[in-house]
């Protein structure tokens, strides 16, 4: 891959790669870490990397880089789990979007990516596999299992509002 | 083909199989006659035959698909079939199902259209910074290593320093020389007599200086032909009447006869003083070809060979023999963009009378123009 095309990648990508660690990690300024991280690792690769591979090689990178920062966090805090509490008490939702969001984040780390991915970015299951590091009947059953507690969580909701 | 115990066993086969022709049947069976051990052999073939089997594949209905139904949908896969429908991973014949199923079941769809809205719409979130991700363009940046650049870079912009002084530095000598000529080139103090009938060599040669700097007509000196018809038509007889005594005005700025040898010099090559501009076409007769090589400078002839061999130009307007910084630079730009595949180029620029007026240094990273100051 050339500078140009590294350059590129910037432009091309870097919007949805920040918009999928956001997502999941709802922290601006990690997710600004990952995303100049992850290009640095795309930069040290920048001769083996095709630009045609370039989107796949950074959502896999961000992705596990995502991980490894989840994983180092919790180690000293669950973080998670007390952004979840902060969450829980709040119901005062205006849309359904802030309703699908709030139901996004009490998913599973794994669930959320994978229909992140799905979602936002439109990948196939082989894709998100290939992202994951999961095979495709996991990639299914985690999409199916997320979905499942999307549409009860709506339902809940919408229910009570 | 006649039948004997060696190709007997083909024509039992042909036999069994029915395949023989009534010829060789007949023949078929004389032979047997005569070899009554071989009629017993093939009774004894007509005696084996093969069982029919009746082979079953039992598995068939494994391998047929199902065509779906509305009693495939029942409410324990429902969820499944929404999400599956979701996803786009029904076949057309599910999918047609799937839709009949939910069109009749009112509270179904209104599950499914819960379904529905788990699809995440896409957010508009973009990443500012991305300025700071991006990297400079820099050519073959990971061709070579970082010092390999620099060192090509410094050594290119010192020959251009060197070019731009050397350049300046011989354009200030140009323009001393020539005030000089012009200031002790006095139309009313002639440096040279002449006498009618003779050619006024000296005067002519200071009307071709005179005429460079255009401060003075060629009127104005008296007695003078075009410069061209003079160097043309009577240089040799000019050299025979200097070396017959002519009278010679040695007091001058320089001394006519150093003068005459060096116009001499360089006529014999045919070329011009870089310095006084003055030009000299060509002498005709074997003393040019015989004596050419002796008046070529060590410069000129390192110059010839350079141009000759490394920048292989055409003909340049300034129609200089002189090896320059300029060539140098020249030269090393040529030679860089051999070595590194890179596209640098020193371009010069002329006007109309074939005075170097500017030249330009360009790559791909770095342009440096000059002009030359006159």
């Amino acid at each position: 891959m050339t500078i140009e095309e590294y350059n590129q990648a910037v432009d091309d990508f870097s919007d949805g790669l920040y918009r999928f660690i956001l997502k999941n990690i709802e922290d601006e300024e990690k997710a600004k870490d990952i995303i100049q991280d992850t290009y640095e690792k795309l930069w040290r690769r920048i001769e083996t990397v095709t630009y045609e591979k370039v989107k796949s090689y950074l959502f896999t990178a961000a992705y596990h880089t995502m991980i490894d920062m989840i994983r180092k966090e919790r180690r000293n805090t669950d973080i998670r789990e007390q952004e979840l509490e902060r969450y829980s008490h709040n119901e005062q939702y205006t849309d359904l979007n802030e309703i699908l969001n709030e139901a996004l984040y009490r998913l599973p780390e794994v669930q959320r990516s994978v229909i992140l991915l799905r979602d936002y970015e439109g990948y196939s299951y082989k894709e998100i596999a290939e992202i994951t590091g999961l095979n495709e009947s996991q990639v299914k059953v985690y999409i199916y299992r997320g979905r499942m507690f999307l549409k009860q969580y709506i339902g809940k909701i919408e229910t009570i509002v | 083909m006649k039948i004997t115990r060696k190709n007997y066993e083909v024509f039992f086969m042909d036999y069994l199989d029915r395949r023989l022709t009534p010829a060789v049947d007949a023949e078929l069976k004389a032979f047997l006659r005569a070899n009554p051990d071989l009629e017993k052999e093939l009774k004894e073939f007509e005696n084996i035959k093969v069982p029919a089997e009746t082979t079953e594949f039992h598995f068939k209905e494994q391998l047929k698909k199902n065509i779906p139904t509305m009693s495939f949908i029942n409410e324990r896969n429902f969820e499944y079939f929404c999400i599956a429908k979701l996803e786009g991973d029904l076949d057309v014949a599910h999918q047609a199902v799937f839709d009949k199923y939910i069109s009749k079941h009112p509270e179904k769809k209104k599950e499914f259209e819960i379904y529905l809205k788990t699809k995440l719409s896409v957010e508009s979130i973009l990443f500012q910074d991305k300025a700071m991700l991006k990297k400079p363009h820099i050519m073959f940046w990971n061709k070579y290593p970082l010092w390999y650049y620099i060192s090509v870079a410094a050594s290119v912009l010192i020959i251009l320093s060197f070019t731009f002084m050397f350049v300046r530095d011989q354009m200030a000598k140009k323009g001393e020389v020539t005030s000089l000529i012009q200031n002790e080139s006095q139309p009313d103090q002639p440096t040279i007599t002449s006498e009618p009938g003779r050619t006024p060599v000296v005067a002519k040669i200071e009307n071709r200086v005179l005429n460079e700097s255009e401060d003075m007509k060629k009127s104005e000196i008296p007695g003078t032909m075009a410069p061209d018809d003079l160097i043309n038509d009577s240089f040799e007889d000019v050299l025979q009447s200097s070396e017959a005594g002519n009278e010679i005005v040695k007091d001058g700025p320089v001394s006519i006869r150093e003068d005459m040898e060096f116009l001499h010099r360089r006529e014999l090559i045919g070329i011009s003083n870089p310095v006084t501009g003055i030009h000299l076409s060509g002498v005709k007769g074997s003393l040019e070809k015989e004596r050419e090589d002796d008046f070529l400078t060590l410069r000129e002839a390192i110059g010839s060979k350079i141009r000759d061999g490394i920048l292989r130009e055409e003909q340049r307007p300034d129609k200089a023999i002189n090896f320059t910084f300029l060539d140098l630079a020249d030269a090393s730009v040529r030679g860089i963009n051999r070595i590194t595949g890179s596209d640098m180029q020193l371009n010069r620029y002329y006007d109309e009378d074939g005075e170097l007026t500017s030249f330009a240094f360009t790559s791909n990273v770095l342009s440096l123009y000059h002009e030359v100051k006159k």
